[in-house]
């Protein structure tokens, strides 16, 4: 029997018809459940390193990358899990409140009041270990709950910033960071450990919310993204943290009364054409030498809308992770509708995403866990298919934000 | 002996001058969660870093220790705080002159500058130096350090962090400053980081007065300027248009210069979605909602196809007040320290 060749018994088009358009790309489910797998059980690379100091971060990486997808409590041991959250615990200080950032600084039989200053719980260390725990089905019922919230208040300054932690040096106010990221942190433990209308604690001091609003409100630059501190450059990861810290402080959205507290962004339509603004076709590496200081080169114009990935300031390149912090800001400002997303998966699936799974900064970048968990969750924003539903203010699966919300200790009491 | 940089391989198992102290290995328990693979001289170093900070012990021969953790690990931030200390504690007891310690601030800021040229995208290293600075207050030579940064990575993020505050502790809004901003924008007008440091020093000055007299021309004049010679570029259409409002100048101003970039009446060559976009304000704010449409279109259709849903978002609010949803608290009221 003649082979048959199946070109020919394809249907032949005519030449005045178009060319099919390209399959649609896929996520591959499998192939990223096997990277994450493989992060969970095997030791992560001698490149991870330069983050060491904050290792908590690496781990929420991990467990929530398998988790959105589903797959944690299918493909992990229950003696694994328990292990894991015990790890987490591992990184609360004994006493004060809070969780370090990493064993890295964990002096334990050692640990005095003279050297405690050298072992701090930090705000990125204990958000991560409580939304970890939270992620792997822990009730948080051993955290020292009323003596971090306490702790997160004393981190407050008197302009609304936070600052990341007790760190030894005595700073003044203009030498100490003070960007919307720990706001946004702070924002998030509280919300986490405070519950509805604070009734876990509500004689545990509280934060100035208002005075951390202004703060965040006081970091528009003068394009309506938000910058590290008033007058810095407007920065779309800094913007995220702006706008998630608001949601999570549940000032976000005016009411349609005027009330007499501060709230919202400044300009929020402004703000919306700024993080629109961030979806650009991606830079062709041949066209640009990367060791050079000098912007990517212009994209044409006009330009095509294909594989359109989203940068954090202007005239830089895309990245995979502002997919996220871009598209989860829109999201929380409930206009996630009008970004491009077809786009945006062509740039994550066809150019960012790793043949060995996960997802890489950009092009032809190794996959690493930040931007593998990123690329995922602006994803899932979009409901992609085998990608579980997830929250964008907590970056992490809905189910963990609703298991938060469901624990007993959390609810408002009814007397 | 005594370099204190990371130049000198040091086995602190063996060298005579850490015997005194007790390593502390690191108990990462039985299955820990994003575990490392650390070279080992990280980990012996890491060990003798966490026995040093059990005793307090904050002699000069800490300098060497650190450095060699920073020289593997730029961002490790308790590293860096526990150097600053030591530095501090140095200079106390014996101004850096016991006779055998060989350093001095001016060396630790050299030192400094050689791992920020290693690790440009570390944030730890600015603060650190940003620290000593502060502590010594002279800002002398520290515009050449960050602009010898710039001449690598123009854009970085924390490098501008740094000059800002440079500029507004040392109170720099000076001739100096605009004329670094001009070199740095005639070398790459695309350049965002740079045109928000010349907001910064020009008009963003926090709790400054008005402005003086002629700065609201010289920057519109600068900003069209730089847009005639690439109307694609975001960066100097957002620095006009906040130019304009700090000078209380209606944007219906800009009709005449963005139809340039933009014929939209009758359709000619369009080499601006900027000026489009704007214009498309402007014929809104007019009331000419035929023409307002037309910007639209024309950005969904063809100019910007990738924000097209956004565009007609933007067309379906013609007419109407879409920054209805203010906050309620316009100005805010408090900055940092200004």
């Amino acid at each position: 029997m003649a082979d048959v060749d199946p070109a020919a018994t394809a249907p032949t088009s005519t030449s005045n018809e178009p060319p099919p358009p390209p399959p649609r790309p896929i996520f591959n489910r499998d192939r990223n459940i096997k990277y994450w797998l493989r992060c969970l059980r095997t030791l992560l690379p001698t490149e991870y390193t330069s983050n060491d100091n904050n290792r908590t971060s690496l781990a929420f990486f991990c467990v929530n990358g398998l988790s959105i997808l589903g797959e944690l409590g299918n493909l992990t041991k229950p003696e694994e899990r328990s292990q894991w959250i015990d790890w987490l615990y591992s990184c609360q200080l004994s006493s004060g409140g809070g969780f370090r950032g990493s064993p890295a600084t964990d002096l334990k039989s050692h640990l005095s009041d003279a050297n405690r200053i050298w072992d701090p719980a930090t705000l990125p260390g204990t958000f991560f270990c409580l939304i970890t725990l939270l992620a792997l089905g822990d009730d948080l019922t051993r955290v020292n709950r009323e003596e971090t919230l306490e702790w997160v208040a004393t981190l407050q300054r008197d302009d609304g910033s936070f600052a990341e932690m007790h760190s030894g040096i005595n700073e003044k106010e203009d030498t100490a960071t003070r960007d919307p990221r720990f706001i946004y942190l702070a924002a998030a433990v509280r919300w986490l450990l405070r519950g509805e209308e604070g009734s876990l604690s509500r004689e545990v001091k509280d934060i100035n919310v208002d005075q951390a609003v202004r703060y965040v409100q006081s970091c528009e630059a003068y394009d309506y993204g938000y910058g590290s501190r008033p007058g810095a450059e407007s920065h779309a990861g800094h913007t995220f943290c702006a706008i998630s810290a608001l949601s999570l402080l549940d000032r976000l959205h005016p009411p349609k009364e005027p009330v007499p507290y501060p709230i919202g962004l400044l300009n929020p339509s402004k703000t919306l054409h700024w993080l629109l603004s961030r979806q650009n076709a991606p830079t062709n590496p041949d066209s640009f030498d990367s060791s050079s200081n000098i912007s990517p080169p212009a994209p044409p114009f006009p330009p095509s809308d294909a594989h359109n990935g989203f940068n954090g300031r202007d005239n830089k390149r895309t990245d995979t992770c502002y997919s996220f912090w871009v598209i989860g800001s829109l999201d929380l400002l409930k206009k996630a509708h009008l970004v491009n997303a077809e786009s945006n998966r062509e740039y994550l699936l066809e150019d960012t995403a790793h043949r060995i799974g996960g997802f890489g900064k950009w092009a032809g970048a190794p996959p690493d866990v930040l931007h593998s968990c990123l690329g995922m969750v602006s994803l899932g924003i979009f409901r992609e298919e085998g990608i579980n539903r997830v929250d964008s203010a907590l970056c992490t699966a809905l189910q963990t934000k609703e298991w938060a919300e469901s624990l007993e200790w959390r609810k408002k009491r009814t007397i | 002996m005594a370099s204190y940089d990371s130049d000198d391989e040091v086995d602190y198992a063996t060298d005579p001058a850490w015997t005194d102290i007790t390593p502390l290995p690191q108990d990462d328990g039985e299955n820990p969660l994003a575990q490392i693979a650390y070279p080992p001289e990280y980990a012996l170093a890491m060990s003798y870093l966490r026995g040093v900070m059990a005793v307090n012990d904050h002699s000069a021969r800490v300098l060497d220790l650190t450095a060699d953790i920073i020289g593997m690990n730029a961002a490790h931030y308790t590293v860096w705080g526990y150097r600053f200390k030591t530095l501090m504690a140095l200079e106390t007891s014996n101004g850096f002159n016991d006779g055998k310690t060989d350093w001095s601030w001016r060396k630790e800021l050299d030192w400094v500058q050689s791992i920020a040229k290693q690790y440009e995208k570390n944030y730890q290293i600015w603060h650190h130096r940003q620290l000593i600075i502060d502590h010594l207050n002279d800002p002398t030579g520290e515009r050449d350090r960050t602009n010898e940064m710039f001449a690598s990575d123009s854009k970085n993020y924390h490098v501008w962090t740094y000059r800002q505050w440079l500029v507004k502790r040392f109170n720099l809004f000076d001739a100096e400053e605009l004329e670094a901003m001009d070199l740095l924008l005639d070398d790459d007008v695309r350049n965002n980081s740079a045109w928000n440091h010349r907001y910064f020093i020009t008009l963003g000055r926090l709790g400054a007065e008005d402005p003086a007299e002629g700065v609201i021309d010289r920057e519109i004049k600068f900003a069209k300027e730089a847009i005639s010679k690439a109307p694609q570029n975001p960066s100097p259409w957002n620095y006009l248009k906040a130019v304009l409002r700090k000078g209380n100048i209606n944007l219906a101003s800009l009709k005449d210069f963005c139809e340039r970039f933009a014929p939209v009446h009758p359709e000619g060559e369009i080499s601006s979605s900027h000026a489009l976009d704007i214009l498309s304000e402007i014929y809104d704010e007019a009331g000419d909602f035929v023409r307002a449409e037309q910007a639209l279109v024309l950005l969904a259709a063809k100019y910007d196809p990738v924000r097209k849903n956004y565009w007609r978002y933007r067309k379906r609010l013609l007419g109407s007040d879409e920054n209805v949803l203010i906050a309620s608290e316009k100005t805010p009221t408090v900055h940092a320290t200004a």
